[in-house]
């Protein structure tokens, strides 16, 4: 409670955090909100435009619904980035906070390598990944995680190293502390707002990359709406029916800022140094 | 009586790019159950190096070369890591200078003077809480079952330090070693920081090894003293015999630079002139003798054994 207090009074991370969760519930409860069947083919009512005939939004080039898709194409740009996001934290994260606290030689081998991998944009391992394995979702996930992972890897081993330096673990070590106890108890709360502000981030990186996916053609595969095969089938009626790239669009924005603001918001959370007296 | 902890010619040494350095260069000598022993010497001198060994903590390039360290007859570096990790903070504490960045910023303090209980004895996280809250009140943290609940930056210089003692007496540990553990302070709260690790011992029985350079407050608590020069200490001896009559000519120039209380109030205080030598290379004889106003032409060449002068005195010098 008191944590969600802290919360409410930073307002745009309130604002940030009641948007991210309208989000989420959108994903979640999409079949009892959508009006429409988001595949369901219309061919008369083809590029409706909003407000007219029952659909809110409108509809797309075959006559389904923008909205009903809108709100079923949450649940994949969410479940996609999010999945992602959290794997990489996994792999990245442990490859990280072990390297920068144990050192020695295998660790400089392996964080060289995510230097490399490092080097390369993540839309390219992606596509490699992607290449290699097809465009299911599972796929894009996992091309998600390979190219987000070194980030993880970097951030947590860079903190971890900081950390390591601190008096405070001189004194758990002093104490009798393993190093199990020492990363648990000093090194993974001490770094938790670094990953979690860079979480939020990736995870609204992670929308634009699946969107971006999706507009390439790589995406998740049509029928299954998503906000980023939106986009792109929309560019091709943008002089027939200019709104509907609009709503996806606006829809991948939102969710993005969203996510930003919130991320700024949990990062003073859990600093208890950045907490204002009396609260 | 056996001594609680005794070091043997003690020699750690940091192999640094440069060369290496003997930050502790032959340390002997022995804390008994119950007593309060201070060590005091210039910074550098090899002070925090003796105690990492004795934990085992000594960080990277630093190693024990030789010697010896046994706590109740036993010696440590023979013990396994997780061996050792039973001594630290179970039998041997530390109470570090530096009391706010001893202390975790984002874990509340009762949770980080619990957590030194639990990784020492499997009980529950609440009977650990418990101990906590009972050792935090046994310090003087006003209301501290409250006062767990918050966090290192809340406290005040004292209370921080408080909070790191009571992690360091939660074990009831035979030995505490205090490292500089008032540096930080003002005047007043290292008074009540003194008589509180004084209380401590007398309560618990733990030894406490006090290191210090302020040589009025090892006065103020310790029973013997052991002065540190380069590496080396260079005398050992009742605090009552070496504050009246040092010996070596290091600990005698020390002394000489605490202000007199009485006589001419506008002169100047005696410093020891020069500086105390480059760890990477000591001088061939006594370290203390390009800097020493005694120093004979052997001083230069040969090391002067440490002698023992009867009384339980020790000291590093050629003359009697």
């Amino acid at each position: 409670m008191k944590t969600l207090r802290r919360l409410a009074t930073n307002r745009l991370a309130a604002a940030g955090g009641v948007a991210v969760l309208l989000t989420i519930m959108m994903a979640i409860c999409a079949p009892l909100i959508a009006p429409h069947d988001p595949i369901d083919i219309h061919i008369p009512d083809r590029f409706a435009p909003p407000f007219s005939g029952g659909y809110i939004l409108g509809t797309d080039e075959v006559g389904r619904d923008v909205l009903s898709r809108i709100i079923y194409g949450s649940r994949v740009s969410l479940f996609v980035a999010t999945s992602a996001v959290v794997g990489a934290v996994l792999v990245g994260g442990s490859i990280g906070v072990l390297s920068g606290y144990f050192g020695g030689w295998v660790d400089t081998i392996l964080m060289r390598i995510i230097d490399v991998l490092f080097a390369i944009p993540t839309l390219m391992i992606a596509l490699s990944v992607i290449g290699l394995f097809g465009r299911a979702m599972t796929a894009i996930i996992f091309a998600l995680i390979v190219g987000y992972s070194p980030l993880f890897a970097r951030v947590c081993y860079s903190g971890t190293v900081a950390v390591r330096e601190q008096l405070y673990v001189e004194a758990s070590q002093a104490q009798g502390a393993s190093p199990w106890r020492i990363l648990r108890q000093d090194v993974l709360p001490n770094i938790f707002p670094l990953i979690v502000v860079q979480m939020t981030t990736y995870i609204a990186r992670g929308i634009l990359a699946e969107a971006s996916l999706g507009f390439l053609g790589l995406g998740v595969q049509p029928p299954t709406p998503t906000w980023g095969t939106m986009l792109t089938l929309s560019r091709e009626y943008f002089y027939h029916s200019p709104t509907l790239p609009v709503w996806p669009g606006l829809a991948i924005l939102v969710s993005v800022f969203a996510f930003n603001l919130f991320g700024d918001g949990l990062r003073d959370l859990f600093d208890p140094r950045a907490w204002q007296a009396g609260q | 009586m056996q001594p609680l902890l005794e070091v043997a010619d003690l020699r750690a040494h940091f192999f640094t790019r440069y060369g290496v350095i003997k930050a502790v260069d032959g340390v002997s000598f022995e804390i008994f159950p119950g007593e309060i022993v201070g060590l005091a010497g210039e910074s550098g001198c090899g002070k925090s190096v003796t105690t990492q060994c004795i934990l085992r903590i000594l960080p990277v390039p630093g190693r024990i070369v030789s010697g010896d360290i046994r706590l109740q007859g036993e010696s440590l570096l023979d013990l396994s890591q997780e061996e050792m990790r039973d001594v630290r903070g179970g039998r041997i504490s530390i109470v570090l200078q530096d009391a706010l960045a001893a202390l975790n910023p984002v874990i509340t303090t009762g949770r980080q003077v619990a957590d030194v209980f639990q990784a020492h004895s499997p009980v529950p996280w609440k009977e650990a809480w418990q101990q906590a809250v009972d050792v935090m009140r046994a310090v003087g943290i006003p209301k501290p079952e409250i006062r767990a609940e918050h966090y290192a930056h809340e406290f005040s210089g004292g209370m921080q330090q408080r909070t790191v003692i009571a992690a360091a007496l939660i074990c009831k540990p035979d030995l505490i070693i205090a490292d500089e553990p008032t540096t930080a302070l003002d005047v007043t709260i290292q008074m009540q920081i003194l008589n509180l690790l004084k209380q401590a011992q007398q309560e618990m029985g733990s030894s406490i090894l006090y290191i210090s350079h302020d040589l009025a407050n090892i006065a103020r608590i310790c029973e013997r003293v052991m002065i540190m020069y380069a590496g080396q200490i260079v005398e050992i001896g009742s605090v009552r015999d070496i504050y009246s009559s040092p010996l070596h000519p290091y600990t005698r120039g020390l002394m000489a630079c605490i202000p007199p209380m009485e006589g001419e109030r506008h002169c100047y205080l005696p410093a020891i002139s020069g500086s105390p030598p480059d760890p990477l290379m000591y001088p061939a004889g006594c370290r203390f003798a390009p800097r020493c106003a005694e120093a004979q032409e052997r001083c230069k060449f040969e090391s002067p054994p440490f002698n023992s002068v009867g009384d339980g005195r020790y000291v590093r010098c050629f003359q009697d």
